[in-house]
């Protein structure tokens, strides 16, 4: 999600929330930032499911993606899910696609879902699989975009790439757009959870791709909504329309709560900000001194990004500076523009 | 961006979703372009005013109506100015 807003807003809650409701998984993904395979012992119940989804209707969430693991495995989503379409969230959900079928789609209409974002990580079986872990498993990716474009589901491909994929974006858009999905979405991989460093692109390649993107964007207008999530947008626009943006939003416009339901201010940002075991949604939203100082730009002076000119536009991702140094307040090892001095 | 005159009409872009903040500042969020906007109680104002399609010269009246500091020119120039802002970000379109 790309902000449009002046730094200096304070929101009440953050607009997307992405909720991992189970890391039960039947892939085993390379890059996954959740590190998913077995159910959490400390899932949170029915109850508590079903509580979390009224604290962040009463807080004022409007977007909630339900992840995982996958998502579709937890035999309660279809409650949580009704519960927060029925308060008003517009309620997404990210899936592998391997258990998607005509019931399922049924189900997910019944629900209120208003997208399914489906995982497509390469253009063919071999990338795809190879980035998945299991065999077979592109094709019933395929087979559920068809499925729930069948069923006037919106549909959304989402692709993450590293070096294993990253020059298969064009051609996925393409499978995407053969489709007949709605949009891509193009996610920026962490080495955090499983994902390993050396699945990185280095930072002139990660530029490559967000330049091919917005060039896609561009030809796909009208037919394909592609999309991405990188705080960096701004530094490929005009100054004029740059000033517009905020960059990161972690902590700011996005959260996420894990499967025991502690709360981040980022889906690859693994920092504490508060459990709603303990605490209210709203209480670690207000009060918590990490989201604080993930949100604090003006005394942010550490690396590349502490000095650099875009800091108010871009900030820099401090999911990236956590996975390389440690400290979420330090440089972006991913920036081109200003290089930070570790390589990756 | 296309010119457009008082006789333009104007709606709301589909599917959109608004959240008013503790600050009298709205924040709206734009599904077609996965963007969030802020905007002012005028400019929020004006958004509400073409959930049905209206002439520009309408929402024109109709602001001035409902905020009578705005009937001068300067106003006008100024909901003019918000009203471009607003197509150009795509929460509003040219019907």
């Amino acid at each position: 999600m790309s902000t449009i807003a002046a730094i200096q807003d304070q929101f009440k809650a953050p607009f997307y929330l992405v909720w991992e409701i189970t890391l039960l998984c039947n892939a085993s993904c390379v890059h996954c930032y959740s590190g998913a395979g077995r159910r959490h012992p400390e899932e949170l119940d029915t109850a508590e499911a079903l509580n979390v989804v009224d604290q962040l209707a009463e807080a004022g969430v409007l977007l909630l993606g339900l992840s995982g693991g996958e998502a579709l495995l937890r035999p309660d989503w279809m409650d949580i899910a009704s519960r927060a379409s029925s308060k008003g969230m517009m309620v997404s959900i990210g899936t592998n696609g391997a258990v998607i079928n005509d019931e399922m789609c049924r189900r997910i209409i019944e629900s209120g879902v208003s997208g399914i974002c489906v995982s497509i990580d390469g253009a063919t079986a071999e990338v795809h699989e190879q980035v998945r872990g299991v065999k077979g498993l592109y094709d019933k990716a395929v087979s559920a975009i068809e499925t729930l474009v069948k069923h006037g589901i919106n549909v959304t491909v989402g692709y993450t790439p590293t070096r294993l994929n990253f020059r298969d974006g064009r051609s996925v858009v393409e499978l995407a757009a053969r489709l007949g999905a709605n949009g891509v979405n193009l996610s920026e991989f962490i080495p955090t959870g499983r994902g390993d460093q050396a699945l990185a692109l280095t930072p002139n390649e990660l530029r490559d791709v967000i330049v091919e993107w917005i060039s896609m964007q561009q030809e796909y207008a009208g037919k394909l909504k592609i999309y991405w999530h990188d705080c960096r947008v701004a530094l490929m626009l005009p100054p004029e329309q740059a000033s517009q943006y905020i960059g990161c939003g972690a902590g700011y416009v996005t959260a996420r709560i894990t499967v025991n339901g502690d709360v981040t201010p980022c889906v690859t940002l693994p920092l504490t900000a508060g459990n709603l075991r303990e605490q209210s949604f709203q209480d670690i939203w207000r009060h918590s001194p990490v989201l604080a100082n993930i949100r604090d730009r003006t005394t942010r002076n550490e690396g590349n990004c502490g000095t650099c000119e875009h800091k108010f536009i871009c900030g820099g991702c401090r999911s990236a500076a956590l996975a390389y140094h440690n400290d979420a307040s330090m440089g972006d090892p991913y920036c081109w523009v200003v290089p930070e001095t570790v390589q990756v | 961006m296309p010119n457009f005159t008082s006789d333009t009409v104007l709606t709301l872009a589909s599917n959109i979703v608004t959240r008013k903040e503790e600050n009298s500042k709205y924040v709206v969020y734009n599904p077609a372009t996965d963007e969030l906007h802020v905007l002012s109680r005028l400019a929020y104002t004006i958004l509400k005013l073409c959930e049905q399609p209206a002439r520009i010269d309408e929402i024109t009246e109709l602001v001035e109506e409902s905020i009578p500091a705005f009937k001068c020119d300067q106003g006008r120039v100024e909901v003019n100015k918000l009203l471009h802002k607003l197509l150009k970000r795509g929460l509003l379109q040219a019907a």
